[in-house]
């Protein structure tokens, strides 16, 4: 519980600490009070009863009030916190230290954390205990990173009370202590099939014909042809000159547009979470094969993180889907966001989102318009409700209503070519993704038939 | 190294609260079984009913965490022994009284620490020691203080009014010393 100064890693850093309102001085403690008109009663009654042994009865009381009053000691405390990590994977212990300084010492420090719903609690999130004359003691406290998202310690409260209980002081202090806690890995073998490639080598294979190692087909040697590209098993067979043709492998360009809708609701936290797993899991998937990622988080506000390459570039994109937890409850969304105009036309687009918004659904229809490869994933929103999200004093009328929207707006994306999954509670990320794969491979079969 | 056994001892305990609460609640339920039946000479029976009272009163003041409630039970307790004691005389009803002002004091202290053990804290070994031995040391320090008191109380009339006095200015004497000495501390 306690550390020492050689217990401390150079990870650790100073969280910033504000008094609330102004720090209120030493007070009377309520045990001081208590024993000073106990003290008083058995004077009285000592002298209502006439029995001067009555006044052993308030002795030890009186004798506490007054060593209370005659030893008691107001010391001044600083307190600082330091934090051991401020990135950390779900499930995974994060140290917050609290480090209490007394010129004079404390005979008694009752220090405690309020964390949000982020943390859970490793040990005790109170401590009791005593800081000596001029050395600085640290405590240690073990905290859970219980669920992905930005976990913060609100407020740090310090209660000092002196030698003899008689007076005390709470300090109390907001910090801006946040770890951000992201989602174990979920792996995703096989990335979005692109319909059209960058000029850049990757891991996609092209129908194109050109440089590559995939045998596409075999045809007679035209002039031009390179010497290397003689296929001369071929050759030797029929006499004259045959060449491989092949499958160039190509990268391409992805955005995966998250709809952050708001997530105070149990449920929407559910959503929330598979969003951004789903999110991340593609993101890394195309990455790890070369292709520009880009992400847009679509909620209270819009966050754009343009295409681009690289394992930073994926670091990036985990801190921006970790905000999503902490989206705020009223909707403002921003729509149409500008950055869309920037997306180009051979860019795959995989949007995961509930589509209980008519301007996301306007959104994907849009980029769809223009010709981009569209596909949604809709996760499920609860177990055995209406998936409308409508306050509880709507009437079953406007339930109705609202579920008949929904269901226009998706008729609508599915006429426009885009490939819709549904994504039932249970399934992983990788089997949704490999289902939406095998959805987009059907679509291209029956728009080339 | 013993603080830290104590610590990880005490930290063992299901519950440091609710054991130190439990605590506080019998020490004086015992002391009123003993008052109740051993020292009251009459009025056993009510006596008992005012103790009993008085348990109630204390428990739920230490279930709600309530300092005033506990307070209240106390004097409850006070009256009661007051009245169970009367028929004694003499250094018996004096050291009744001494035990009881003790036992009534540890009781409202642990109350007061199972307070503090609520939301299962992790506790240091010295605070562990600081919030057992005080009440300890106020108890011993009270009953001195009682027995100097029944001491002048037995003198004739010539110490009576000397001795008194002399501890008084010894007390004055130990405030201002203990006064200049921090005005020097803090000068320094």
């Amino acid at each position: 519980m306690t550390v020492t100064s050689s217990g401390l890693q150079p990870s650790h850093h100073r969280a910033v600490l504000t008094a609330i309102d102004r720090q209120q001085p030493y007070q009377r403690t309520r045990p001081f009070a208590t024993w000073t008109v106990l003290a008083l009663l058995s004077v009285v009654a000592a002298v209502v009863t006439r029995r001067p042994d009555v006044l052993a009865l308030g002795a030890p009381f009186l004798v506490a009030a007054v060593a209370g009053l005659v030893l008691g000691r107001k010391p001044e405390l600083a307190v600082g916190v330091l934090l051991g990590s401020g990135r950390v994977i779900e499930g995974e212990t994060v140290e917050i230290i609290v480090e209490l300084d007394s010129a004079d010492g404390v005979p008694r420090v009752e220090i405690e954390l309020e964390t949000n719903e982020g943390f859970s609690p490793e040990s005790a999130t109170r401590v009791i205990s005593v800081v000596e004359p001029g050395i600085t003691n640290r405590v240690a406290l073990q905290l859970r990173a219980a669920q992905w998202g930005i976990a913060t310690v609100d407020h740090v409260r310090v209660r000092a009370v002196d030698r003899m209980g008689a007076f005390g002081r709470t300090l109390d202090y907001t910090t801006d202590v946040a770890v951000h806690v992201g989602m174990a890995d979920e792996r995703v073998e096989a990335p979005m099939e692109a319909d059209r490639f960058r000029r850049i080598v990757g891991s996609h294979l092209s129908p194109d014909r050109g440089q590559g190692v995939e045998i596409a087909d075999i045809r007679p040697w035209q002039p031009g042809d390179a010497h290397k590209d003689i296929n001369w098993r071929i050759t030797n067979r029929r006499g004259e000159p045959w060449i491989t043709q092949r499958h160039p492998d190509r990268s391409t360009n992805l955005v995966v547009i998250v709809d952050a809708h708001e997530g105070d609701d149990e449920l929407q936290q559910s959503t929330q979470r598979k969003s951004v797993a789903a999110a991340l899991a593609i993101a890394r998937a195309h990455l790890a094969r070369h292709d520009r990622v880009g992400l847009m988080i679509v909620g209270h506000t819009v966050d754009w993180l343009a295409p681009q390459l690289g394992r930073n570039h994926l670091f990036a994109m985990a801190d921006a889907l970790v905000t999503v937890s902490n989206a705020p409850d009223a909707s403002l969304r921003l729509y149409r966001p500008v950055a869309v105009n920037t997306i180009a036309s051979d860019t795959i687009v995989v949007a995961i989102s509930p589509l209980f918004d008519p301007r996301m659904a306007s959104l994907l229809a849009e980029l769809r318009s223009r010709g981009n490869p569209v596909s949604v994933l809709v996760p499920a929103v609860g177990r055995g409700t209406s998936q409308t999200r409508v306050t509880r004093r709507v009437n079953d009328e406007a339930r109705r209503l609202a579920a008949v929207e929904h269901l226009a707006v998706r008729q609508l994306l599915i006429d426009r070519g885009v490939a819709m999954m549904d994504w039932p509670d249970g399934t992983s990320v990788s089997q949704i993704v490999a289902s939406l794969q095998r959805l987009r491979r059907s679509m291209q079969r029956s728009r080339t038939a | 190294m013993n603080q830290r056994l104590v610590s990880w001892t005490l930290g063992r305990v299901p519950g440091a609260a609710v054991v130190v609460a439990a605590i506080a609640c019998a020490a004086p339920f015992g002391l009123a079984f003993l008052l109740a039946f051993g020292a009251a000479a009459n009025a056993a029976g009510a006596v008992f009913g005012v103790f009993c009272f008085a348990v109630v009163v204390f428990v739920l003041g230490v279930i709600v965490a309530w300092v005033p409630a506990i307070a209240v039970a106390l004097a409850l307790y006070g009256v009661a022994a007051i009245e169970a004691t009367s028929a004694l005389g003499g250094a018996a009803q004096a050291m009744f009284m001494i035990a009881t002002g003790a036992v009534l004091f540890v009781s409202f202290a642990l109350a007061d620490l199972s307070f503090s053990l609520r939301r299962s804290p992790s506790v240091s070994g010295a605070a562990w020691r600081v919030a057992l031995v005080l009440p300890g040391l106020i108890v011993v320090a009270a009953a001195a203080v009682m027995a100097g008191v029944v001491a002048v109380a037995t003198l004739s009339v010539w110490p009576a009014i000397v001795l008194p006095a002399a501890l008084l200015v010894a007390g004055m004497a130990i405030k201002f010393g203990t006064d200049l000495a921090r005005k020097h501390a803090v000068a320094a």
